[in-house]
């Protein structure tokens, strides 16, 4: 065993869908390896297979064939069940848009994880509290998504991504739904965290102003790995 | 508590669509137990009226009640204070028992001779005070026919019967109308030359073989000195025995509806002690029913199975019948009122399943994207269909807590406006009572059937939405 393992290893990873009769393949047989702590950023062109992949990279998809190993962990094997609460405990998700529970305050948002993975009401509590102070939204806890804007939905969602204080954190396309200001203002969130949590971010995105920031950038082209740079 | 809060807050999404969902459960759950509590009320009432005439046991002579409708006296029993004794000091019995008495049933022909009518007439024979004690049996508190203002015309006035009154009778009203009798018939006075000497004291009767005249002539002053007495009423019965047929003149202290049209048509009720004389002259007091009263139903099985040891031990020659043999209406009443609560219970509960199934599948579809975000932050499939039946519990709770309010002012509003009716079989008016309130399990049963409706009807769209690709579930985000 090496001494520093990546943190994420694929190999061969392949994502075959049917489209009626056909079979169509997303990803195919891409092998990567993701540092602990590193900032990875995977682009390409609509359709090259860019968000498949992390959603196989976020256990959100089986792959149709390879194998993953996440922190140590063989995914590959997992069931649905153990799946969910590798999820809970290991990695962390931000979306394009923001996918709060829209019935939920912004520290009900944040402490959502922590409920999933049943720690203490009060310590829950105190913890998504100091995220939302540490995100810039310590004015907001009691909002709902409804009655904050994009930046601010997306902050809470960091908050929520981190909260668990993951291995690793998945984004996909999370300034897509913003303006260049506030896109550049999370993404400067998001490496402030990374730094500060020592959490490792794929980030799937079109966006040139992110792909320029990654510490690792995978090209995608039809479902194949171009670049590993 | 976070799943609580968060299945509250999500009927509370679509505010339009879950109070319809709630109010439809509330009206089915609330309808359910309206009509629990009506059927209910029948069937207290039903049971109230049989064990008040009929008590929850009658013990008679062995093959009685096969072979003795025809001639009844036939088979009486003539140890009747010891066998009421021998009941009473049963220490098993007596914390149960209610009261015990007797009756003596007989048929025979009766005149008036004012308004030359004649019918024949079944006769019942009864302890006046026992009788009208068994009569007011009514554990359940319902409101009893003598006190609605609508029968006040039967039930007010003079009693029936009374004690010390050994010739005095009351006469259905049909068998009145054949007879041509006063519509209110006034009682003799107590002091008239009609009434014997003491109530436990009945005149003797001599033996003879032909018509009884002077034992009527001593029973009935009144005849001799005004024949065409409208209030009185010859009555003319075969000794068990055989024989010339024994005579006797009773006086109408009341017309009486009855429980059923063909009782109101035949029956003559009178003190037992003046029926027992007139078929078994000169003998002791003879019964063709011993009534055993109880406290509770809910004990007819227990006091049936005692008296039945009872019987067998002290080798006596008797058989017991229990309330819903003699009137077997009641259990066949009940099975039908009960087979038209399940048919509107399935309808019931179909209907509110569809429509929890409805609320429920639009409220997942409009959330697949959320669902796909819960599931991708680590909630198990288990858990995510735990929280959407859970929303479900929670419509069919609220829905079925309103039910409940609903019935229950249902209830009171039935006390308030005061319905009444003459129920079939029935001759006189009852008022229509639901017992929800008096009767909270019909409450409890609607409110647990809307619950496990909410349940089962949320359970499928639920699995439907927990088994769903994540990936698939966020393409809706």
């Amino acid at each position: 065993m090496p001494e520093n393992p990546p943190l994420v290893e694929a190999e061969k990873i392949s994502k075959n869908y049917l489209l009626g009769k056909t079979v169509v393949a997303a990803v195919k047989e891409v092998s990567l390896s993701v540092a602990r702590g590193a900032f990875t950023v995977i682009s390409g062109p609509s359709g090259s297979g860019k968000s498949t992949l992390l959603h196989v990279l976020g256990c959100l998809d089986k792959a149709t064939s390879g194998m993953l190993r996440i922190a140590g962990e063989n995914v590959s094997a997992l069931g649905d069940h153990e799946l969910s609460l590798f999820r809970a405990r290991k990695l962390g998700f931000i979306f394009q848009s923001f996918n709060l529970i829209p019935v939920l305050t912004a520290l009900e948002n944040v402490e959502y994880p922590m409920r999933i993975n049943k720690v203490p009401h009060k310590e829950s509590k105190e913890r998504a509290r100091e995220m939302l102070e540490s995100v810039g939204l310590s004015e907001y806890i009691h909002h709902r998504p409804t009655e904050m804007s994009g930046g601010q939905c997306q902050r809470v969602a960091i908050g929520r991504a981190l909260i668990m204080k993951p291995d690793l954190v998945l984004a996909d396309e999370p300034t897509a739904n913003l303006d260049s200001a506030t896109g550049e203002l999370i993404m400067e969130l998001m490496h402030e965290l990374k730094r500060k949590m020592g959490t490792a971010f794929v980030i799937s995105t079109h966006d040139p102003m992110v792909a320029a920031q990654a510490e690792q950038r995978i090209m995608m082209r039809d479902g194949k790995l171009q670049a590993n740079a | 508590m976070q799943n609580l809060l968060l299945a509250l807050r999500n009927i509370g999404r679509n505010k339009r669509r879950s109070l319809v969902t709630i109010l439809a459960i509330a009206v089915s759950c609330g309808g359910l137990a309206l009509f629990g509590g009506y059927a209910s009320w029948m069937f207290r009432a039903v049971e109230e009226q049989t064990v008040g005439s009929y008590g929850h046991l009658q013990i008679y002579r062995k093959d009685y009640y096969d072979k003795g409708t025809g001639n009844p006296a036939a088979y009486a029993i003539d140890d009747y204070d010891k066998i009421k004794k021998l009941l009473e000091e049963d220490p098993v019995l007596k914390p149960k028992l209610d009261l015990v008495t007797g009756q003596i049933l007989f048929n025979g022909m009766v005149t008036s001779a004012k308004t030359q009518s004649a019918s024949t007439f079944a006769g019942l024979g009864v302890f006046p005070s026992e009788d009208y004690h068994l009569t007011e049996w009514n554990p359940y508190g319902i409101t009893r026919a003598n006190e609605l203002k609508e029968n006040a015309n039967y039930f007010s006035g003079t009693p029936e019967l009374a004690d010390d009154d050994i010739t005095g009778c009351s006469v259905g009203l049909g068998l009145a109308k054949v007879l041509r009798l006063d519509e209110k018939p006034e009682k003799t006075p107590a002091s008239s030359p009609a009434q014997p000497t003491a109530a436990s004291d009945p005149p003797k009767a001599p033996a003879s073989d032909g018509v009884d005249l002077n034992f009527l002539t001593s029973q009935t002053g009144p005849k001799e000195s005004d024949p065409g007495d409208k209030q009185s009423l010859d009555l003319l019965v075969s000794p068990p025995n055989g024989g010339m047929p024994n005579a006797t003149t009773i006086t109408v202290r009341k017309l009486m509806p009855r429980a059923t049209k063909e009782m109101e048509d035949t029956l003559i009720k009178l003190h037992i002690k003046h029926a027992s004389e007139l078929l078994f002259r000169g003998q002791p007091l003879h019964v063709t029913a011993v009534i055993v009263l109880l406290k509770s139903t809910d004990d007819t099985d227990m006091a049936m199975a005692r008296v039945q040891k009872l019987i067998d031990d002290h080798h006596l020659n008797l058989e017991q019948k229990r309330w819903e043999e003699i009137r077997p209406f009641f259990p066949r009443m009940k099975r039908m009122i009960a087979l038209i609560f399940d048919f509107v219970f399935v309808l019931l509960v179909v209907m509110v399943s569809f429509l929890i199934y409805n609320t429920q599948s639009a409220g997942i579809m409009e959330r697949l994207g959320e669902i796909g975000t819960l599931r991708a932050i680590g909630v198990t499939r288990i858990s995510l269909w735990r929280l959407l039946v859970l929303e479900g519990l929670m419509l069919g709770l609220l829905g079925g807590l309103l039910g409940m309010v609903f019935a229950i002012l249902g209830d009171r509003l039935c006390q308030v406006i005061h319905i009444v009716y003459i129920p079939p079989t029935v001759t006189f008016y009852a008022k229509l009572e639901v017992l929800v309130l008096r009767n909270p399990v019909v409450l409890l049963q609607a409110f647990v059937g809307g619950l496990l409706c909410a349940i089962v009807s949320s359970a499928l769209p639920a699995r439907k939405a927990a088994r769903m690709e994540i990936v698939e579930a966020l393409r809706h985000s």
